[in-house]
């Protein structure tokens, strides 16, 4: 597929309406699911697809619906996380606010599949604008009949929400939000139960990324077949939205089908590294995966390709960094926003986070010992699935991938008492007095 | 019910437990915080990790459910590795200030750090210093020991059902606190205390007072109400230095209320009788005697009204302060030996309403821990007041307990009206000074016996205490008064008291006073 999805209308700015979505074909594959469709085709529609949750985790989505139990007599809830909060990621705010009906359609067509009559919208509250914009496209699309009571004449009602989130990141995790959304603290939860079973309000509950909802129109459109065909392979599907950020030409949000080249991407359509610069690490999905040194970049952007080399898809969030990046005051800065983020729930993540603080503030500032790089990563090996939600993993693999690729930076820092690199002083980096 | 492994070790446990609940009831040991079996499981504190088949993650074995077949094992060096890290991260901001806290001894992070814990620290940075916090009432919230374990906040919540307590912030500037214009002063308060793992909650009435470690346990039973909670008397140099609750999941399962558990303080600078006291003829004053001339008093006088055959003249007050062997000597001697037929049971009336928490946990507002054993053993007569006005006693056997026990003047006057008074207690009340001989008891802590609670359980009491001068345990004076009228007893001892009660009352039937146990039997 040449043509881009998601992107087609970034020149349109009024492409957030429901008129110019309808005069592009817009809620056609809601209205031929709720008129052609049982639940259950939908969700084995889905499976077919081979779409994956975009959130992170990439779990299959038709799988997830599965779960709902059908003989539950409770509620059931669809909640779209729209807390994006991941440090370099920014494609599911481009839905949001330009592409509002894509995300909605998904939704009800999600909703449909389990069998929910409520959806809510969990936005990060930093997003006001992108909240009223999803605010107005409910109404517009209630008007029309999309959403509400008896969709386009079928019976089905569906109510979609929108809350807004106060600004914590622990809420994009899935038990994190539910918490949220019923308005206690955004403590994640055990898990299992999952969410499934007993998520919002005690019912069941499918959590799917925005973007995840916003392919659904796409895959009732032009088929599961045709859509699974989209990508390397039919585990690795649909188009995708990679956020490149970073020491780059041109950073920004590009689409491409699943298992874009990295280096591709980096090197022809983001128009490479500055000038007079080299690569020096690239962090491919979003500040909690693992870094790569510039020789591994030559790789397909899909889960899989990327689970293979040691690190992850995640949210497509591309950082990439140049040698004027030193790797232990980045990973100070990253690190600094997990212990800062940290719900403070258990144990290992809530100590140990600011732990690691301390020990790459005292690297980076020549106050560091030889065994404090074993340390660092001890702390992280102690961290890492040992917590109740995947924070602490978040915090700990980036902590043992930047010292397992750059340990010499490291060392370095420690020989000279100071810092080696020759940083760029033109970039402002926030909270970075200390 | 699933059959399970825990380290090689074959279980059979219930359905739908969790791997650290069968664990604990087999006797296998897996360190844990934040799990406690009255409250929520949270699985936070995540030193309960184990590892279970194949899983690749350890798992908590407080949030685990067993299936069958289940293969966990608890002593491995993933485990032993994770329960290292963990308990040095707890320690990286926790003070060792073991020396001066009150929890030394008793402290959970101290137990598992020498059990499982690494002998020196990492963490070489400034520890964090937090400055310790009033929560108001006795609570003192000592915050660089916290281990956000949360157990006192889902106390509140769960077992008070009043929330009180909250985490404040987040991550590592998570805190507990306590909600605006709060005060710690709930009923319920003591218990976050016991329940707290390590020394962050602090009760300010036991502060400084003693090391865990040099007191004695005494088992007992609150005399607060007729609830009957089981409690532990924690004492020292014939002192009582804080009241711990004792687990009976039969009556107040892990808790106590603050009443019960500053109950001892009602016992302290009492003004109390240590010494038998007797009235000469015509004196307005007592003067102490000894213990055989009070008792024959007392005999003689009775053996006087039995020749005399005024024996009708006679009433007994039992008293729903006193023990179940207490109130059964007096039926034993007034009516089976003397055969007199007046007997009464002094028992305030109950004002106010019985409180119950969310938990189903109840303060009783009959304050009065055994009216139902009493009344029982000695019928439900409590107006004896109305006798003596109508001029039908005029000998009286009063058995108190009831250390607030107070006059009226209306009273006062009518015993006067008595010819001959008995007034066996512990402290000297306003009925004491009216009396011909005084018997001096010692209070619940200084004596042994068993009541029987609201719900009709017969529990049992141990002495934790020696009593003061030459005071005597209530069962003792009665078994001397007995003697007196039959040398040849053979009882000696509050257990032959129970045992010979069991025998002759049906609802005691088959108990014994060791049978009794720790926890109690219902009557029958």
């Amino acid at each position: 597929m040449d043509e881009k999805y998601f992107l087609k209308n970034i020149d349109h700015p009024e492409s957030k309406t429901i008129d110019f979505y309808l005069k592009s074909g817009g809620y056609k594959a809601l209205e031929a699911v709720l008129k052609g469709k049982s639940a259950d085709d939908v969700i084995e529609e889905v499976k077919k697809s081979g779409l994956r949750g975009r959130g992170g985790a990439g779990f299959p989505t038709g799988l997830k619906w599965s779960f709902v139990p059908k003989d539950s007599d409770k509620p059931k809830y669809l909640v779209c996380n729209a807390d994006e909060s991941e440090p370099g990621t920014f494609k599911d705010r481009y839905i949001i606010e330009r592409e509002p009906h894509m995300l909605l359609e998904g939704i009800a067509i999600a909703a449909y599949a389990i069998n929910a009559h409520q959806a809510y919208i969990y936005i990060r509250g930093e997003f006001a604008y992108g909240a009223r914009v999803l605010m107005e496209a409910i109404e517009e699309a209630k008007e029309k009949g999309f959403l509400g009571k008896n969709i386009l004449g079928t019976g089905y009602d569906l109510d979609v929400w929108v809350h807004r989130g106060a600004g914590a990141y622990i809420c994009g995790e899935e038990t994190g939000l539910l918490e949220s959304l019923e308005g206690k603290r955004g403590w994640p939860r055990l898990k299992p139960p999952f969410p499934a079973t007993v998520g919002a309000f005690k019912c069941p509950t499918v959590v799917n990324n925005v973007e995840t909802l916003a392919n659904l129109p796409l895959i009732f459109t032009i088929g599961a077949d045709e859509y699974a065909r989209i990508g390397p392979n039919a585990k690795n599907s649909g188009p995708k939205l990679y956020c490149v950020s970073g020491h780059v030409k041109r950073p920004g949000l590009y689409e491409f089908p699943m298992g874009k080249n990295l280096k591709e991407l980096i090197y022809e359509e983001a128009g490479g590294i500055r000038d007079g610069h080299e690569l020096k690490a690239v962090i491919p999905g979003g500040s909690s995966v693992p870094v790569l040194r510039p020789e591994e970049i030559d790789v397909s952007m899909d889960f899989d390709s990327l689970a293979e080399i040691g690190t992850m898809l995640g949210s497509a969030g591309v950082i990439v960094m140049d040698d004027t990046t030193c790797m232990v005051d980045a990973l100070l800065n990253l690190e600094r926003f997990y212990a800062h983020e940290s719900c403070g729930q258990c144990t290992p993540c809530r100590e140990g986070t600011t732990w690691m603080v301390k020990i790459l503030r005292r690297i980076e500032h020549g106050e560091g010992r030889m065994e404090d790089i074993d340390l660092l990563e001890d702390v992280a090996k102690h961290i890492n699935f040992r917590t109740i939600c995947p924070l602490g993993d978040a915090a700990a693999m980036p902590a043992m991938s930047f010292v397992k690729k750059f340990r010499d930076e490291f060392e370095e820092h420690v020989r000279l008492h100071r810092c080696p690199v020759k940083k760029d002083k033109s970039i402002k980096v926030p909270y970075a007095n200390d | 019910m699933p059959t399970i492994k825990i380290d090689g070790k074959e279980l059979t446990v219930e359905d739908g437990v969790t791997i650290l609940q069968a664990a604990l009831e087999n006797g296998i040991e897996i360190p844990h915080y934040c799990y406690h079996p009255a409250l929520r499981v949270v699985g936070s504190c995540r030193l309960c990790l184990v590892e279970v088949d194949n899983s690749p993650k350890l798992l908590p074995a407080c949030a685990t459910r067993v299936t069958d077949g289940m293969e966990v094992r608890t002593q491995t060096e993933q485990v032993r590795d994770a329960r290292r890290s963990i308990l040095e991260f707890f320690l990286t901001n926790h003070p060792l200030d073991c020396p001066i806290c009150d929890k030394a001894g008793e402290c959970l992070l101290q137990d598992y750090t020498f059990k499982y814990g690494s002998a020196h620290s990492r963490f070489i940075e400034e520890k964090r210093v937090r400055p310790t916090k009033d929560l108001g009432g006795n609570i003192l919230l000592y915050r660089n020991r916290c281990v956000m374990c949360t157990r006192c906040v889902r106390f509140f919540e769960e077992v008070v059902g009043e929330p009180y307590l909250v985490v404040e912030h987040r991550g590592y500037h998570s805190d507990i606190s306590i909600f605006p214009g709060k005060e710690l002063t709930h009923k319920m308060t003591g218990n976050i205390v016991e329940i707290c793992p390590v020394g962050c909650l602090i009760d300010k009435d036991f502060l400084f007072h003693a090391r865990v470690w040099n007191l004695t346990r005494t088992k007992s039973i609150c005399p607060g109400c007729s609830a009957g909670c089981n409690i532990y008397l924690e004492h020292k140099d014939n002192r009582i230095y804080r009241i711990r609750s004792r687990k009976n999941m039969e009556v107040n399962t892990f808790w106590i209320c603050d009443d019960g558990r500053y109950i001892y303080h009602r016992f302290e600078e009492l003004d109390r009788i240590t010494q038998p006291m007797r009235r000469l003829e015509g004196s307005e004053k007592l003067t102490k005697t000894t213990w055989q001339e009070a008792i024959s008093m007392v005999h003689d006088r009775l053996a006087l009204l039995k020749r005399a055959k005024k024996l009708d003249q006679v009433a007994v007050v039992g008293s729903a302060f006193a023990s179940n062997e207490e109130n059964y000597l007096l039926t034993r001697i007034f009516g089976d030996e003397l055969g007199c037929k007046k007997f009464y049971v002094y028992a305030p009336s109950v004002e106010g309403e019985d409180e119950t928490f969310r938990s189903g946990f109840t303060i009783r507002a009959d304050k009065t821990p055994n009216r139902r054993g009493a009344e029982l053993l000695l019928g439900k007569n409590s107006d004896f007041w109305g006798a003596i006005k109508k001029g039908e006693i005029k000998f009286l056997f009063f058995l108190g307990g009831n250390v607030l026990l107070e006059l009226t003047d209306q009273q006062k006057e009518l015993l006067k009206r008595l010819e001959f008074l008995v007034v066996q207690d512990v402290v000297f009340t306003e009925m004491a000074r009216l009396a011909n001989v005084v018997l001096p008891m010692g209070y619940f802590a200084e004596s042994e016996g068993t009541y029987v609670n609201v719900d009709g359980r017969v529990q049992r009491f141990s002495a934790a205490l020696v009593p003061p001068g030459d005071v005597k345990p209530g069962v003792q004076i009665l078994l001397d008064l007995y003697r007196a009228f039959k040398p040849d007893l053979k009882m000696i001892s509050a257990a032959d008291v129970m045992n010979d009660l069991a025998a002759n009352r049906s609802e005691f039937n088959g108990m014994s006073y060791f049978s009794l146990g720790d926890s109690g039997e219902k009557l029958r």
